[in-house]
């Protein structure tokens, strides 16, 4: 690839491109620290709040100082939430782990079970990007192997055994109480392996997962009625689950 | 015909060899695709099963697979699942589609074999460093199938199954060179009929049948499809000739075909050298012929070839719903070809065409505009 590019106009300056990955594994560092305080009950940031601070940076300032300085500060405030116990909803009584696709288009959906009292605390998107759960990997001395050592850290790389282990480990860790499943039409990849992921989580867990239709990007589709009816019937199950239990 | 009618015997009932190689104590795996190495398992006495899927409805695979996933993978698993796959004593897949790739996580999961292994040859062809890797990728592969069979594969018996299987390969390019004639001596259904089967017999017994299918249909005197537009059917697999039948009874000859069970399994012989696994490497990194694989110019080149060796008139596109790489490439490649002066049609199907009015009726219409 540097070739190509150098073949077009570009000079390769590996020095800093080290920068960029000291910058890179500073941000994933502190976003670590921030991952941690996600894990407090009631959880200090809801996953649409994540899903625009944390995505957005990782995805669009990923190895510059705006990227280090935004999660610098988003640590701060999360922590001093986490310190007064400050969470989303008043009386959190179910932490949900989100796996697909939310609809970008309607992100306030992923609200929509508060009215049960239930948080989504986590989702799996946040793992899209490689080693945010291992900031270790990248060493701004060997910036060429770091980039790719993030690459196959990333959750989309073919085989699922990574997947799966961090999302049971995800329902360990951030206290999940059920795990919601989107299945996006035009997507191969996670929908193939969403059973997967489900008889794992159950099976190491007992925490249960519904799985429905949504394509999170074309909103053609979008049934707001049927989801939510999806979502307030999972809602029940977990009631009377914890409940009965 | 007795060597054709041996053929389609077997193509009818493409499962019934390895079964009874299972019966005389041989191990049998299953395979996908194109890129999988065959002579490797051959040359360690493994007994390689492609595996095709059945018409039948899917029944239990729909319960771990989303039905946006290719109906095909779902079809083979549901097979495992309903224990119609329990000849098999393991799965080798490589690296092609998403779909494929679950497939691996499921078998492995919830089918539990003695072996399952996924190949991770690089998409990107024609690169040294692709094949430098491919290379490491097959070295691991003909371990674990040496520590699974417990045979040694030495390079000298890995030499000879691929001069085996570059017969059949010589052998097929023969037998296809029939359909070159106007009208061509061997149909499109039996052609596919013939590489499934050539596909899943031991390749001695292929080879004798394909050296007598050849005098067979040089010497046939009425030719087996009415007189029709040349057609070459593309897209993504098909192992059931339902498809094949209905373009030659609406009307097109099928003169040539790139299909995983016709010409992307054999068109491409192993250069053979002194190191038979670096000639494996480069023909599976060098092998234009699937949709997945870049760069498409190669693969590109590679059907305008069949379309000149076989004067075809046009192109039918059969891709399976929820194939993204050659939904993607049907798109594409249309106006590619049709910039070329090929009239192209790209067609959405199922793996058991429920829809086969509606398809006939696109397919006629694309027939007579040619």
């Amino acid at each position: 690839m540097i070739a190509f590019l150098e073949r077009h106009g570009f000079r390769f300056d590996e020095e800093r491109l080290a920068q960029a990955v000291k910058r890179s594994r500073r941000t994933m560092e502190l976003r670590q620290e921030v991952e941690e305080y996600r894990k407090a009950v009631p959880v200090p940031m809801t996953t649409v709040d994540a899903l625009s601070c944390i995505g957005n940076t990782l995805i669009t300032l990923l190895g510059s100082d705006a990227g280090v300085e935004i999660m610098r500060r988003l640590r701060d405030e999360v922590s001093l939430r986490v310190r007064d116990k400050q969470g989303v909803i008043g009386d959190e009584k179910l932490r949900l782990y989100l796996v697909g696709v939310p609809p970008v288009y309607n992100l306030g959906l992923l609200d929509y079970p508060e009215k049960y009292g239930a948080v989504v605390v986590k989702s799996d998107l946040d793992y899209i990007g490689g080693c945010v759960m291992a900031p270790e990997l990248l060493v701004p001395e060997r910036p060429l192997e770091s980039l790719a050592l993030k690459q196959l850290a990333d959750i989309v790389n073919p085989c699922y055994e990574t997947r799966i282990d961090m999302a049971v480990e995800t329902v360990k860790e951030y206290h999940i109480d059920g795990v919601i499943g989107l299945n996006k039409r035009g997507c191969r990849n996670l929908p193939a392996a969403l059973r997967l992921v489900k008889d794992a989580i159950y099976r190491e867990t007992g925490v249960p997962m519904t799985i429905f239709d949504l394509d999170g990007i074309d909103a053609r589709e979008y049934n707001d009625a049927q989801v939510k009816a999806n979502i307030d019937s999972f809602m029940e199950t977990l009631i009377q689950h914890r409940v009965g239990g | 015909m007795e060597a054709l009618q041996a053929l389609r015997n077997v193509a009818r009932n493409p499962q019934q060899v390895a079964r009874e190689a299972k019966k005389g104590g041989k191990k049998v795996l299953g395979y996908r695709c194109a890129y999988v190495p065959e002579e490797i398992l051959d040359a360690a006495g493994v007994v390689p099963y492609p595996m095709f899927g059945t018409p039948e409805a899917i029944a239990l695979a729909d319960s771990y697979f989303q039905p946006n996933i290719c109906e095909f993978v779902r079809n083979i698993f549901d097979l495992a699942l309903k224990g119609k796959m329990e000849f098999l004593d393991g799965l080798v897949l490589c690296n092609t589609c998403d779909a494929v790739r679950k497939l691996y996580d499921h078998w492995r999961t919830y089918i539990k074999t003695p072996f399952c292994y996924i190949i991770n040859n690089p998409q990107k062809q024609f690169t040294e460093l692709g094949y430098e890797y491919q290379y490491e990728e097959l070295s691991h592969f003909r371990k674990a199938v040496e520590e699974f069979s417990g045979s040694a594969i030495s390079d000298s018996v890995l030499q000879d199954a691929i001069g085996l299987h570059n017969k059949t390969r010589s052998l097929l390019r023969q037998v296809y060179a029939v359909r070159k004639q106007d009208p061509p001596l061997l149909s499109g259904e039996e052609a596919l009929d013939v590489v499934m089967a050539t596909m899943v017999l031991p390749k001695e017994r292929a080879n004798d049948l394909l050296k007598r299918l050849i005098p067979e249909l040089e010497q046939r005197s009425q030719p087996p499809v009415a007189p029709g537009p040349r057609i070459m059917v593309t897209g993504s697999i098909i192992d059931h000739p339902t498809l094949i039948r209905m373009v030659e009874e609406s009307g097109g000859m099928v003169v040539a075909d790139d299909l995983c069970t016709t010409t992307r399994y054999f068109w491409y012989p192993v250069r053979e050298n002194r190191d038979p696994l670096g000639a494996l490497a480069r023909h599976t990194t060098e092998k234009p012929v699937c949709a997945c694989m870049h760069p498409m110019e190669a693969r590109l080149e590679y059907m305008l070839e069949l379309v000149r060796e076989y004067n075809v008139a046009g192109i039918i596109y059969f891709n399976l719903m929820y194939c993204d790489p050659f939904l993607y490439e049907g798109v594409l490649f249309k106006k590619k070809l049709e910039a070329k002066g090929i009239p192209t049609i790209a067609l959405e199907t199922e793996h058991t065409p429920s829809g086969i009015g509606q398809l006939k009726t696109r397919v006629q219409a694309f027939l007579e505009m040619l």
